[in-house]
């Protein structure tokens, strides 16, 4: 048994059987689908919850084919009328009375809204909606349309066009977005689903490298306080250490991934609120981003392990760590709104903000080949650079007790050659 | 056989270990002996390779370090730890795989090592649930799994009680006549001198002091009689090779100037009192590390 292989498998075994884990491991997706699954779901229950409006109707002759047509076009899942449509029962010529009244019947829940289509002024017809929520807008929208088409149609009519003919002749139209993906085959995707797939897999790649991360830096803290790092230094060598800790957390973040993806994809079949609209070359670069990236980071954190030398020391380092590990997620709004933004492209050759980045930016719209090819040659070879800076930190680091080191120790350490 | 030829490690403000030399044979117990900071902690950790020395050498059989004696070494260092949340079945085991004991023949091994220690019942236990003291064995236990060649053990004994202190000796007296190397580095003198074939001592990176416990002692002879006797005391005053004298009504305690053949004193003394008994002590083990440790502070000084 190669001893590094002895290292790796303790790390993963014994992580997984902590219940820090176990709870991570199911809680994480958990919190995640609650955050992505529950607007969803609020988003198609509103579909389902019968609306009571009242229409104030100051043009004359609206209300009733407004009525008509609200109440037979929108149906719930169990064909039952979505809006319920109410005149309203009193004089509209005192703006003050009517709504006195209406608000009131608001405030009381009697209805959930009242339109007020005010006098057509300058061809312009001002609604003003009242109502508790705001909301999304779908409602209001509907109505807009809705007036602005019987006035259009009442126009027509009274210009001698026959209506019939006319509504014959409007095409119906519906909008649907397709992304295309690497195969050049189309999809339907809408951009939530985009950016939930996106974001998701740049959740969870923050959320692994810094629980396994911290995992990492205090179990080389605790070897070096125990100084347990003795007898296993006397037992194998610090590489075989190192190489050996690493991939046990590797194998530790892989384990997590794949429990999550399986939540993910039970959910995803379960609800059926996300379409993954990512292709299979996307999801291969994802994944390579995703595992060079997560050594990258586990690099960092060991060579920050080591050379810390208490506990506290360490959780006030990895507590920095982790912010810098956060900060690209400030960035990932506007990259959002222009993935082929200078400053992305730019912040995608940086290192510590390539993996993160690209996932985002391959589930957007998939980056230039030389992007892709340059990114990883840094990212790449920056991943090594820091595997031998932390193999030396940690050399010497981990038989470090007592006073932190400064960062010009931590140079001199860099500096001195392997024998 | 182990042997160490001028060993130097520098830290960046101290010479931790300032040309060391020193041998140890198999079948034999080495005791490493020295204050604290003398550069113990150093020599063991370089002839594990866990340090590199600056220069000298580390022959084991005539051969350099090479990584395949790590399986060959057992090691337990001076401050316990253990993994405490763990089970003590699974931590030996991982211990024990990294020296290169196969899973399925370390657990045989480890039941039969608890059970000597009659310690059955806590495998399963995680450490954290056990004492200092079962701790401590655990680790011993570890330290000896892959039956190695060469043992290391800092300060063995401390926090052990005297039951398992005797267990403890056992055991290493039964590894000694199984031929194995063991080097034991202490400041318990009184155990040093009980179990120690061969004694290194080390003062401020440098062996003051090295050979057979019989070699060490003669080097140190000693300048106190102890005499019972007839007749008055009081001749002894007046002799010339007596430095200074305790005297008692029957006995007395002589501090000699100079190491005399104990033939000429006891002629001598019979010459002018009637010697009942005459004992010339030894020194311990202790008085010597004193008398040297504070010899040399009083040379810097």
């Amino acid at each position: 048994m190669k001893k590094y292989y002895a290292v790796a498998r303790w790390e993963l075994l014994e992580k997984i059987k902590t219940k820090a884990f176990l709870f991570g491991l199911f809680f994480t997706p958990l919190i995640i689908l609650l955050f992505n699954i529950v607007p969803a779901l609020l988003m198609n229950e509103a579909e389902e919850v019968s609306l009571s409006f009242v229409v104030v109707d100051k043009v004359g002759g609206i209300y009733q084919p407004l009525k008509d047509s609200l109440e037979n076009k929108y149906l719930k899942k169990d064909k039952s009328k979505l809006y319920n449509i109410i005149d309203s029962e009193f004089p509209i010529s005192d703006t003050v009375i009517y709504k006195t009244i209406l608000n009131k019947k608001i405030s009381t829940d009697e209805i959930d809204a009242y339109f007020v289509i005010n006098k057509i002024i300058k061809n312009e017809i001002r609604i003003d909606y009242y109502a508790k929520q705001i909301g999304l807008g779908k409602d209001q929208s509907r109505i807009e349309n809705l007036v602005r088409e019987i006035i259009f149609y009442q126009r027509l009519k009274s210009e001698g066009y026959p209506y019939e003919k006319i509504e014959s002749l409007k095409p119906k139209s519906n909008l649907v977005s397709y992304k295309i993906s690497d195969e050049g085959k189309s999809d339907e995707a809408s951009f939530l689903s985009i950016f939930f797939t996106g974001y998701i897999f740049v959740i969870l790649f923050m959320i692994l490298c810094l629980s396994t991360g911290q995992m990492l830096v205090r179990s080389v803290v605790e070897e070096k306080s125990n100084r347990l790092i003795e007898v296993l230094l006397s037992s194998c060598s610090s590489k075989d250490l190192l190489i050996g800790k690493i991939l046990g957390l590797s194998a530790l973040g892989l384990t997590t991934i794949s429990v999550w993806v399986m939540i993910g994809l039970i959910a995803v079949i379960a609800f059926n609120t996300f379409s993954f609209s990512l292709g299979l070359i996307s999801v291969l670069l994802i994944s390579i981003y995703f595992i060079i990236g997560y050594i990258f980071f586990s690099s960092i954190f060991v060579a920050l392990g080591s050379s810390m030398t208490t506990e506290q020391e360490a959780q006030q380092m990895t507590g920095y760590a982790s912010m810098l590990m956060v900060l690209p997620i400030a960035f990932l709004v506007p990259m959002m709104q222009n993935p082929d933004s200078q400053i992305a492209k730019i912040l995608s050759f940086v290192p510590i903000f390539t993996p993160t980045f690209m996932i985002l930016r391959i589930s957007i719209k998939m980056p230039e080949v030389w992007e892709i090819i340059l990114s990883l040659v840094i990212l790449i070879s920056s991943t090594f650079g820091m595997m031998i800076v932390a193999s030396k930190i940690f050399r010497i680091g981990i038989l470090i007790t007592g006073k932190r080191p400064t960062f010009k120790e931590l140079f001199k350490w860099i500096k001195i050659k392997n024998n | 056989m182990l042997q160490i030829t001028n060993l130097i490690k520098h830290f960046t403000n101290a010479k931790a270990v300032d040309g060391i030399s020193f041998s140890a044979s198999r079948g034999k117990i080495l005791g490493l002996i020295g204050p604290n900071g003398a550069g113990k902690t150093t020599t063991i950790r370089i002839l594990l390779n866990i340090l590199s020395q600056d220069s000298g050498e580390v022959l084991l059989d005539g051969i350099p370090w090479n990584p395949e004696m790590r399986n060959r070494v057992g090691y337990l260092p001076e401050e316990r730890g253990l993994y405490q949340k763990n089970k003590i079945v699974d931590v030996m085991l991982y211990l024990a795989s990294l020296k290169g004991v196969e899973p399925k023949e370390g657990r045989i091994k480890i039941y039969d090592w608890l059970k000597r220690f009659d310690m059955l019942n806590v495998a399963k236990k995680k450490v954290e649930e056990l004492s200092k003291g079962n701790q401590q064995k655990i680790q011993f236990i570890t330290a000896l799994l892959h039956d190695p060649e060469f043992i290391i053990l800092d300060e063995p004994f401390s926090g052990l009680d005297p039951v398992n202190q005797l267990l403890l000796k056992d055991i290493l007296q039964e590894l000694k006549s199984s031929g194995k190397l063991i080097l034991f580095s202490t400041h318990q003198m009184e155990t040093a001198e009980k179990l120690c074939d061969e004694i290194c001592m080390i003062n401020k990176g440098k062996v003051c002091l090295s050979g057979t416990l019989k070699e060490v002692k003669s080097n140190f002879k000693s300048n106190t009689i102890k005499i019972e006797f007839d007749g008055n005391g009081q001749i002894l005053n007046q002799l010339d090779f007596i430095k200074s004298v305790n005297l008692y009504e029957n006995s007395a305690e002589c501090e000699l100037n100079t190491p005399i053949d104990p033939k000429n004193i006891i002629s001598v003394l019979n010459q002018n009192l009637s010697l009942r008994k005459i004992e010339f002590v030894e020194p311990s083990l202790e008085t010597i590390f004193l008398q040297i440790v504070k010899s040399s502070s009083e040379a810097v000084q």
